[in-house]
């Protein structure tokens, strides 16, 4: 299993699994995400779109992928990520990122966070 | 199950040192409000402060708004599970008290709680500035997490609904409604000329900050079930999340819900609704697989001719959506999906993140891109700290003479995804 993220609050969890921590944009972790789609042959584990903020408004993003690689390119996977691509670049394009302060920020990594913390357990990982 | 729904309408509120209910005024104990408020020590201060439609008031952050009910006759209490033991409910007598509303208001997270406004265009938007607000404003203690408040604030919200509620269980209703679902066999039976009509309900439940409860449980652990519709008008589904203010389902939207009451009114009369299940949002592919594998089986099971289906949020609920309403199709059940948009500020762009071709019948609660200017208001209830950074403000939102220009999203309930709001768009 793979963790891509460029939120600080996930890049130091205790896990197994293979964090993938990247100082990139929102945007740059979906052509990440992506590119493991496709050369990896990975499949997304979870939906590129969780949690309510919009992706104009929050940088932090997280996603979760499997570490097997498969013959063939999981489609669903691709279908997903480029449909995410195509919302992402629509709400940049209605609206761009506020330049944010620091306590806006802790504010969305906490709640990417949460988000993750709640699927790590519907997935059985565990995280400390 | 039968349920009888007293409605008892309150035409005042007023702030004092006694709880009653007297000749359509709901007299309010500040003290004992703030006492019942300030027992967990998780809230270091709670103000009371009542917003009447018409009022130049603005609210923000806005959190949950809860109806106050209370059991009257029947099993169980309201919002089982969470302020009351978990016991089921929807049978019996509830009374409401119609007209006002308890609204938590604090900032959970600086940026997803709403505004409402009581009068001008805000006001228009949503359907919160026609009630009697009775504004819990509410400060945490220091350094709490915000899913620590969120909670705190969601039980604040959900004791004083109740505590105002029993006011009512001894006042004779204004109006009393009789809803009654029964056992699906009989219920097949009852108008068996009539299409079986059913409820897709599907609760957010993305994570923690954005989660709902049935019967106490955390929805986005559940399997899809069969809830009797009214089992939600007395509080088995409960809001527990800080997700975009316009398509945020609040406790008070659940205990209304106008997908349920609309079919009602229809029952018997041209469909037979048949009941309601509901699913959840999750994150987790799989759980979308499962969920949706769940509800189209349910649907097939309550041998339905056609489903309502509804979500909560936008995004990866999309995806559920669009799941829940392909598998429900293929079944050869026939859907229609409720949902609102973020079509940009044109409103040209493609309204959601996922579609199908089988989804072929939707209504739209609005577009929450749309902008609008909110005049300054004579009196904020709350704080302005995060206008800035709410759902859907942008820089520069919140001007000098306190208007503030935003997106409709950022209007507790403007693109409600149950269809409880104010917009609509008529055919000749």
């Amino acid at each position: 299993m793979v963790i891509l993220t460029n939120n600080p609050k996930i890049a130091n969890l205790k896990t197994s699994e293979k964090i993938d921590y990247q100082e990139v944009d929102y945007q740059t972790i979906l052509v990440i995400a992506k590119r493991y789609v496709v050369e990896g042959k990975q499949t997304l584990l979870i939906h590129p779109l969780s949690g309510s903020i919009k992706p104009n408004e929050t940088i932090y993003k997280t996603i979760i992928l499997t570490d097997s690689e498969k013959e063939e390119i999981d489609l669903e996977s691709l279908i997903l990520i480029e449909s995410a691509e195509a919302v992402v670049e629509k709400f940049l394009n209605n609206q761009p990122v506020p330049n944010w302060n620091e306590k806006i920020l802790t504010d969305f990594a906490w709640v990417d966070y949460y988000i993750m913390m709640s699927t790590f357990e519907r997935i059985g990982l565990k995280v400390s | 199950m039968k349920l009888e729904l007293g409605k008892i309408m309150i035409e005042k509120v007023i702030l004092g040192t006694e709880s009653k209910v007297l000749e359509h005024t709901l007299y309010v104990n500040e003290e004992k409000v703030k006492e019942l408020v300030l027992a967990d020590e998780r809230l270091t201060d709670c103000k009371i402060e009542i917003a009447n439609p018409g009022d130049s008031i603005r609210i923000t952050p806005v959190k949950d708004v809860v109806e106050p009910r209370c059991k009257v006759h029947g099993h169980g209490e309201m919002f089982p599970g969470v302020i009351n033991k978990v016991s089921m409910v929807g049978s019996g007598r509830t009374h409401v008290l119609k007209g006002c509303g308890v609204m938590t208001v604090g900032k959970i997270v600086g940026f997803q709680e709403g505004i409402v406004d009581m009068v001008g265009p805000g006001a228009d938007k949503t359907p919160f500035s026609n009630l009697i607000n009775i504004c819990l404003v509410l400060e945490p203690a220091k350094d709490l997490e915000p899913h620590s408040y969120e909670e705190a604030a969601r039980l604040a919200g959900l004791k004083i609904g109740e505590y105002l509620g029993k006011l009512g269980a001894e006042v004779e209703p204004d109006e009393i409604t009789e809803y009654e679902t029964l056992p699906l066999f009989e219920q097949a039976a009852q108008h068996p000329d009539l299409p079986k009509v059913g409820y897709v309900y599907m609760l957010q439940t993305q994570g923690l900050l954005h989660d709902t409860y049935v019967y106490g449980a955390d929805a986005k652990h559940i399997i899809p079930t069969i809830l009797y519709p009214t089992e939600v008008m007395d509080g088995a589904v409960l809001s527990g999340n800080c997700v975009s203010a316009c398509d945020k389902n609040t406790t008070y939207h659940h205990l209304n819900n106008p997908v349920i009451e609309d079919l009602y009114k229809r029952h018997g009369k041209d469909l037979n609704f048949m009941g309601v299940i509901i699913t959840n949002e999750t994150v987790y592919l799989a759980d979308k697989e499962r969920s949706s594998d769940m509800t189209s089986k349910l649907a097939e099971f309550m041998g339905l001719d056609g489903v309502i289906i509804t979500q909560e949020g936008f995004g990866n609920p999309d995806t559920d959506l669009i799941m829940n309403c392909k598998k429900i199709e293929q079944k050869g059940i026939n859907t229609v999906i409720v949902t609102d948009e973020y079509a940009g500020r044109d409103g040209a762009s493609q309204s959601l993140a996922d579609a199908d071709k089988l989804a072929t019948a939707v209504v739209t609660g609005g577009n929450a891109n749309e902008t609008i200017v909110l005049p300054p208001m004579e009196h904020l209830i709350g704080q302005y700290d995060y206008v800035d950074s709410i759902a859907g403000g942008f820089d520069g939102s919140l001007r000098e003479d306190g208007s503030i220009e935003v997106e409709i999203q950022a209007i507790t309930g403007a693109t409600n995804e149950l269809g409880f709001n104010k917009m609509s768009a008529k055919g000749n």
